[in-house]
């Protein structure tokens, strides 16, 4: 059961609209996936779940951010208490796969606060122990589900590297990272790569202290860069973006070779009917084309994490 | 800017450059008087004439080495020294902007022209490294890379 964190340091590049259609798109092929959405403003909750919806029935209970508050508190319960099955996503997939979510809360923001007060400590080993502990409870909440429940799990994560993003990295295997192919979104992959490693190094030594050693070290690796927001002049990327795209190329990181281009008529309004774009059918060719183009991408993003064959 | 200038400011960067990877024993001696700067105007290659277009811009191949140069290269001042060295033309640096897939804009003059050819070649290595906080050079400048770790 792959876990990947979908996160670009900076906001607005496209990171809901990538993370929805991928899961999808890999639940049309037949996978079973859950969406984690970790992020305050909410955005791949409210994909799938209307606002006022959210209000009634999430908000005070069922939501992330009520798991983290119980944690601190003492009261723990399984994270599979939460797990939404969104009906109108679900319905368009009819018997293929199926997409569950674990829905997010405006105030998210406030549980990293909350769990910076559990860092530190009286002795250096504490404060290590500490670390660990607070940085493993969204992998230990994960490693709860049944093994089998999920061919894959997709983390949507904030735009920041604080403790609920550092959870993130810490419980997954992989990690995506949608761009738009301009200048501050690619100076954002480079700070994510230096956070990303700086964690690793921190986690890891503290893991090592460990006497008992139950604490697995990480090593989470990138699985690419996606381009996201491409805009196509005569078949390809326009030039402006096509620097950075070539630039990002050379730079170390694996960049994947499907685009997901822009087109403010198709995304604009799809998270307001709670079903991916990627699972409408469209007679429209511009339309369809967009279709197609992340059908790709899934494709590629299923050969690099070598999820295998279809079901 | 006008030519004058152009060449000035050519010319200063040009002995910066040259300074910069002095020595500390070379410097010393510089300053002692005991050696000396000196600009030597030295006559174009032939090969190099041989390869420029009618218009006096750049041929391909002097394109490609110049860019692998460029890309080779860790700083923007040296980067900037060797396109003067090439007393490139304006279409000589459109050819370069388009051959590094950079848009070129008709209202580009040379030195945006120059900028953006720096960026495309050096400044972006250099960006990235600044923002991962590494003072190194330890790219991997393969694009058959399936995936990278983190670490």
């Amino acid at each position: 059961m792959p876990i990947v964190s979908v996160i670009n340091y900076k906001g607005g590049v496209g990171k809901t609209t990538t993370t929805a259609n991928l899961a999808g798109e890999l639940a049309w092929h037949g996978r079973k996936v859950l969406l984690v959405d970790l992020d305050p403003q909410a955005s791949l909750t409210f994909s799938f779940i209307r606002p006022e919806e959210w209000l009634a029935d999430f908000a005070t209970s069922r939501t992330i951010k009520k798991w983290f508050d119980a944690l601190s508190e003492g009261s723990d319960f399984p994270l599979s208490d939460l797990i939404f099955t969104p009906p109108r996503t679900n319905q368009r997939l009819g018997n293929r796969g199926g997409l569950d979510l674990l829905p997010s809360h405006l105030g998210l923001i406030n549980v990293d606060l909350e769990l910076a007060t559990e860092l530190g400590g009286a002795t250096l080993r504490q404060s290590k122990r500490r670390y660990l502990k607070v940085h493993r409870r969204l992998a230990e909440g994960l490693a709860g589900l049944e093994h089998d429940r999920y061919d894959v799990i997709l983390i949507d994560c904030p735009p920041n590297f604080n403790i609920v993003t550092k959870n993130a990295i810490v419980a997954s295997d992989r990690i995506l990272i949608p761009a738009k192919a301009d200048y501050l979104s690619t100076l954002g992959i480079d700070y994510l790569q230096k956070n990303v490693s700086g964690l690793i190094e921190d986690f890891n030594e503290y893991a090592a202290v460990e006497d008992d050693s139950i604490v697995q070290k990480i090593d989470p690796a990138f699985l690419g860069v996606v381009f996201t927001m491409v805009q196509f002049y005569g078949g390809e990327p326009i030039s402006t973006q096509r620097q950075f795209m070539n630039q990002t190329k050379t730079l170390g990181l694996p960049v994947f070779d499907s685009y997901i281009r822009e087109n403010k008529s198709v995304f604009g309004d799809a998270p307001l009917y709670g079903v991916p774009v990627v699972l409408n059918a469209y007679s429209n060719p511009t339309h369809s084309n967009i279709v197609d183009e992340l059908e790709g991408f899934v494709a590629e993003f299923e050969s690099k994490l070598g999820m295998g064959a279809r079901p | 800017m006008s030519n004058a200038q152009e060449v000035v400011s050519s010319l200063l960067s040009q002995v910066a450059s040259l300074v910069k990877k002095m020595t500390d024993d070379e410097w010393k001696r510089l300053v002692a008087g005991e050696i000396t700067i000196d600009l030597v105007k030295r006559e174009e290659s032939k090969k190099t004439t041989a390869s420029r277009n009618k218009d006096n811009s750049l041929g391909e191949r002097e394109i490609k080495a110049l860019v692998s140069r460029l890309r080779a290269t860790d700083e923007r001042e040296e980067g900037l020294v060797l396109l003067d060295e090439f007393s490139l033309t304006k279409p000589s640096l459109e050819l370069i902007a388009r051959y590094i897939d950079v848009p070129v804009s008709q209202r580009d003059n040379m030195e945006t022209l120059r900028e953006k050819i720096i960026e495309a070649t050096i400044g972006y290595r250099l960006r990235s490294m600044a923002i991962q906080g590494r003072t190194d050079q330890h790219f991997s400048r393969s694009r058959d890379s399936v995936e990278t770790k983190a670490t």
